[in-house]
């Protein structure tokens, strides 16, 4: 086995007085699809902030390629290598498409390949081609999301943290954006996704990591997950 | 048609400068929500610098200080640069602390920052004015247009730089990669940094332009007027910031637009209007209340910058630490509201009307009870009901004209009764002229409602300046500047309470009442709605509170103590005039009440103990007696600091019980 | 058994983009009624444009007959409606006490002036209301707590305090909004037997939450909300195996 790209051990993240995220530990080896999945609540996204650097930890440990990232601001891991879709898009809606993708690329002025990735990304997602000269907030909700995942992928990243990139689409989109993030990965970008759309997403993944209330409660292959601990999970037992 | 043409170029000229500064405020705003009020004083110090640079010598502090006597074309870039440098050394030292804190505390930094600089350049620079020296550009002949129109060519230099600046800056916010970070900054800070934006930095960048711009400003206008003073950047701040208001902070254009306009109507007001001249500055006031109560996010602005939560600054006990310990312990403890420790604090109070037997300090302990009465007032409203109200002390003006020219220019000077006839009259004032007030109150509260945090900050500011303006202007209702003279001092059965003693006791005696009513108000149903809405107001109201009504009942209640004790200040001075009332008065009355304790009983006395004797005391100082202005710098480093370290000021453990005593 | 809420045709549109969709949903008069879909289905949306936190574009809402919708949130409470909140608002700067009392301001009566005075109809009723309150806290829990400052209860006390709040203004309906997030097993079994008692006492429950172990045996009756419009409605043995709800929970084609 390769070693990790990500390796989080131990991790805790606390709320005031509320414990989010209690002894969370996972690994990301390069080149693969980790899901994060659990219901909601169970601290899916709050692992994924401290990961990308937005929340402080309490307790625990990430290293991203080897180096230990604790006290490492978020646009430094930006710079790393590690790039983060927010949950809510998040797009800078009174922004152009072109905008929101060039400050993707914030960290990289005056690198030469810049224009060549946009061009990668307009292919993935041929829609922000387009729409290049719409602003973010005018376009359609799968649409930002495209454009959420492109301005991501526009930092260059090694890993990609995708927290819930499918959540309110419709059926098809949920589909194409399933369908690009197999393509992510097969042009050489490791992803950890969290994502509610729990079957869909242990289809996808290489590993799959559970959480519930904010603990690891199974860590295994997704094609050893079978259909009644995620019922469990989601919908409780039967009665 | 004859001033038409003159009007149309001296508001071209005027809108130029309120542009510039407006961005200012408009690019800060945008970035990180803050309306920075020390931008007026970045706009009189990059004045200052500019002459300076230009002068062979100057008197700094005092001394002729050598100076490089550079011409107007090197001084300016030069003034604004080192302005710039200023904008950003404030930032970092005295908002990026307070980033995560409650909004309520950015501004009331932003605000003691401006005492702070304005006195600072007052000790530099002194407090005369330091003219504007002549250079080759401004001698150069004006331009004639249709024989009327006189343009000189520095007007066209400040309109061609204002066109120029602003030019650039909409090219550098939406061309470059600098830019784009702080547009992305301003949309949404947490999906900036996810793309690597360095925040703090955009932040600092803003503040650097934003500086730049003031200083930019403040030269241009310094050299149309030929002066430069401490004082400048004050009301010329206020107008910068009513223009990015009425064109939609956040907006450049809309700075632009908003500067542009508000210049022409004053100008053409001041033009045309009878007695224009004077009632410009209320024109413009009003604008900015009318534009705030109907479209808060101005012409061009976008309705959800405004929506900023209300913060409180009171909120949490913070575990005291190091100095702060002992003092914490002993203001908790005085301010417990044990009755028979009260009683005592009472007692001592009174005692020392008979312990001190010197008038001087009997007089200053009539300010401090003046001071502590007026500060409890404004404590209600910003202290329990976290609405930061800027224009209180229009209350404390209404009370003392009302009972001033009732006694003085009515009963007096019309119909020739003497005072002592009617002395019981100033007791009946003091309810009638805090009724008179609370109505006010609730009336100009009205508007404000919608209202959240800085913008409320602001329309109270703006009603302020207008009643402000109607007492200095309307001469035959409030004898303008002079003031009025005579007023009676309060008496009792006919003899008259003329000492500072029985003033003393009188004021002590009102105070009594006064914490009395508040804390009895305080400690029922309505304290808690009014806590209620200052620590959460979405709560407050699903709670079933009314929070519109609580809030103008607080302005209300409020603005009863105010009008109620400018009666008592008019009677113990015997005088009044405009200059009793100014902004700097209600500045300084928060600052107190801040650094005593915000929603404290105790906490608008201590402020005003400590604030007042520190003044006479420090009178002693050799230091101070050659810079008296140094003692607000101080109180404004003071605060600054207190927002960092301690923003519920010295008495924080003083809580006040919000439950009615058994 | 009789109607309580009914809203019909409930739509919410943030610039375009509809967070309900023409929601029409009934709770029964004394029921626990819950309130579940995945994320961003549009619960906290309901929620909030029930107590007018949110204006809704279309649709209307009555409590017992009366029509609420258009009305100010405090209004609303007033008529009957108490709710909790997702992202606790207790107020910070006050006792666990006052916080409670806040929730029983519809109940005071008194004047400025009897106030000023302390009147004796007052203190009575100041009284009246500190003995509810303490009785409130009793009831959730937090028994001896009522000095404490609210910022220092622990957070599942949080949330009981919430409730406490609520309860005071002597609501024919309320809102939980995730009462139990956050919170271990036992937390959570304790709350659901108050949220039980609480409807005992006759008050309708309306409650979001997650965690479908506890929804199953709590609720009476269960609507489900899929993209802002509503997926399902019926007995918590209904709802769950209607396959609808099966796929837009795990997220299998229909």
């Amino acid at each position: 086995m390769s070693t990790p790209l990500l390796e989080v051990g131990g991790l805790a993240v606390r709320y005031g007085v509320i414990n989010a995220v209690e002894d969370v530990s996972l690994s990301v080896a390069p080149g693969s699809i980790v899901s994060l999945i659990g219901s909601n609540g169970a601290g899916k996204t709050t692992s994924l902030r401290a990961i990308s650097g937005l929340l402080a930890p309490a307790a625990g440990s990430i290293r991203f390629d080897g180096r230990d990232l604790a006290g490492v601001a978020a646009e430094t891991r930006v710079a790393m290598g590690l790039a983060q879709v927010p949950e809510g898009r998040r797009v800078f809606p009174r922004m152009t498409v072109l905008e929101n993708l060039q400050l993707g690329a914030y960290l990289r002025p005056g690198d030469a390949s810049v224009p060549e990735d946009l061009e990668a990304i307009t292919t993935l997602f041929p829609i922000l081609e387009q729409r290049r000269k719409q602003l973010a907030g005018t376009l359609s909700g799968g649409e930002q999301q495209m454009l959420a995942i492109g301005r991501a992928l526009m930092s260059r990243p090694r890993l990609l943290l995708m927290d819930e990139p499918t959540m309110g689409l419709a059926p098809q989109m949920v589909e194409l954006i399933l369908e690009r993030i197999l393509e992510i990965r097969r042009l050489g970008t490791t992803i950890l996704l969290v994502e509610q759309n729990a079957v869909e997403a242990i289809r996808l993944s290489d590993m799959v990591t559970v959480l519930r209330l904010g603990r690891v409660v199974h860590t295994s292959p997704g094609s050893e997950i079978g259909d009644d601990l995620l019922r469990d999970l989601y919908l409780g037992h039967d009665v | 048609m004859d001033i038409f043409g003159q009007l149309l170029v001296n508001a071209l000229m005027l809108g130029a400068i309120y542009a510039l500064a407006a961005v200012a405020y408009t690019l800060v705003y945008g970035v990180i929500q803050l309306v920075n009020f020390a931008f007026g004083e970045l706009f009189m110090l990059g004045a200052f610098i500019c002459v300076s640079l230009m002068l062979p010598s100057v008197a700094l502090f005092g001394w002729q200080a050598p100076m490089p006597a550079l011409p107007f074309l090197v001084a300016l870039p030069l003034a604004v640069v080192i302005v710039a440098g200023l904008g950003v050394v404030v930032e970092r030292l005295a908002y990026r602390p307070l980033r995560n804190a409650p909004r309520l505390a950015p501004l009331i930094a932003a605000i003691a920052v401006s005492v702070l600089l304005q006195s600072v350049a007052q000790s530099i620079w002194g407090p005369e004015e330091l003219r504007f020296p002549r250079f080759a550009l401004g001698q150069l002949p004006p331009i004639v247009l249709f024989d009327t129109i006189y343009i000189r060519v520095m007007e066209i230099f400040v309109l061609v730089a204002a066109i120029a600046s602003m030019i650039g800056l909409t090219l550098f916010v939406q061309y470059t990669r600098m830019g784009r970070a702080m547009r992305a900054t301003a949309e949404d800070p947490t999906a900036a940094r996810l793309v690597g934006i360095p925040v703090n930095r955009v932040i600092a960048m803003a503040f650097l332009i934003g500086s730049a711009f003031a200083a930019l400003a403040g030269v241009l206008y310094a050299q149309t007027y030929s002066f430069a003073h401490p004082t400048m950047g004050f009301l010329p701040g206020l107008k910068a910031l009513t223009a990015a208001v009425l064109g939609g902070i956040g907006s450049i254009p809309g700075a632009a637009l908003g500067g542009m306009l508000l210049a022409f109507v004053e100008t053409f007001a001041a033009g045309y209007l009878p007695n224009g001249a004077a009632w410009r500055d209320a024109v413009g006031f009003a604008i900015l209340i009318l534009v705030l109560a109907f479209r808060p996010q101005g012409i061009l602005g976008r309705k959800e910058l405004n929506e900023a939560p209300a913060g409180s600054l009171v909120g949490e006990q913070v575990a005291p630490r190091g100095l702060f310990a002992p003092v914490d312990r002993f203001f908790g403890w005085l301010g417990q509201g044990n009755t028979v420790l009260n009683i005592a604090l009472a007692c001592i109070a009174v005692a020392l009307a008979f312990i001190i037997t010197n008038d001087y300090w009997l007089r200053i302990l009539v300010f401090v009870v003046t001071y502590g009465m007026l500060a409890s007032g404004l404590n209600i409203v910003v202290g329990f009901t976290g609405l930061l109200d800027l224009g209180f002390v229009a209350f404390f003006a209404v009370g003392a004209y009302f009972t001033s020219i009732l006694f003085v220019l009515v009963l007096r000077g019309r119909f020739g009764i003497d005072p002592a006839d009617i002395w019981w009259l100033f007791y009946a004032n003091l309810f009638l002229g805090g009724a008179l007030a609370a109505l006010i109150g609730a009336l100009i509260g009205t508007p404000t409602l919608r209202l959240r945090g800085d913008y409320l900050a602001i329309m109270t500011l703006g009603f302020h300046e207008i009643i402000r303006i109607v007492a200095t202007n309307w001469i035959d209702l409030t004898r303008g500047p002079m003031g009025i003279r005579g007023i009676p001092t309060p008496s009792l059965f006919g003899m008259p309470l003329m000492s500072p003693k029985y003033l003393y006791l009188l004021g002590l005696a009102l105070s009594i009442l006064v914490v009395f009513g508040i804390a009895r108000l305080v400690r029922s149903y309505v304290g808690r709605a009014w806590v209620a809405i200052r620590e959460n107001e979405v709560a407050a109201e699903a709670m079933g509170v009314p929070t519109a009504r609580y809030k103008l009942l607080s302005y209300a209640t409020g603005g009863f103590i105010g009008g109620l004790v400018g009666v008592f200040f008019a009677h113990s001075q015997q005088y009044i005039s405009p200059l009793s009332f100014s902004l700097f008065e209600n500045i300084l009355i928060l600052m107190l009440i801040v650094m005593g304790g915000l929603g404290t009983f105790i906490g608008p006395f201590l402020g005003a103990l400590f604030w007042i004797v520190f003044l006479q005391v420090a009178q002693g100082m050799p230091l101070i007696q050659a810079h008296p202005e140094l003692r607000y710098a101080a109180l404004g480093l003071v605060l600054v600091l207190l927002m960092i370290y301690r923003p519920q000021g010295l008495a924080a453990r003083a809580r006040v019980s919000l439950m009615m005593s058994k | 058994m009789s109607v309580l809420l009914e809203t019909r045709g409930l739509t919410v549109e943030f610039g375009g983009l509809f967070a309900l969709k023409a929601v029409d949903l009934q709770v029964a008069d004394g029921a626990i009624h819950g309130l579940i879909g995945p994320n961003g289905a549009g619960k906290s949306t309901m929620v909030n444009a029930l107590t007018g936190l949110v204006p809704t574009s279309a649709g209307s809402m009555q409590l017992a007959d009366r029509p609420l919708h258009g009305r100010p949130t405090w209004e609303i409470a007033d008529a009957g409606i108490a709710r909790t909140f997702q992202n606790i608002r207790n107020f910070a700067g006050m006792t666990v006490l006052e916080n409670t009392l806040v929730g029983a301001h519809r109940h005071f009566r008194a004047s400025f002036a009897a106030l000023l005075r302390r009147s004796r109809a007052a203190r009575e009723e100041e009284e009246s209301q500190r003995a509810r309150a303490l009785e409130a806290l009793h009831f959730v829990g937090l028994r001896g707590r009522d000095e404490q400052m609210a910022t220092g209860l622990s957070y599942g006390h949080q949330r009981r305090l919430e409730i406490a709040r609520a309860l005071m203004l002597q609501p024919r309906l309320l809102l939980l909004d995730e009462p139990l997030a956050g919170m271990n097993a036992a937390e959570k079994d304790e709350l659901a037997d108050i949220i039980r008692a609480i409807r005992d006492r006759g008050i309708t429950v309306l409650i979001i939450e997650h965690d479908m172990q506890i929804m199953r045996t709590l609720c009476d009756r269960l609507s489900v909300l899929h993209h802002g419009a509503l997926l399902a409605d019926g007995t918590p043995k209904e709802v769950f195996s209607n396959p609808l709800v099966q796929s837009a929970y795990l997220g299998q084609a229909a």
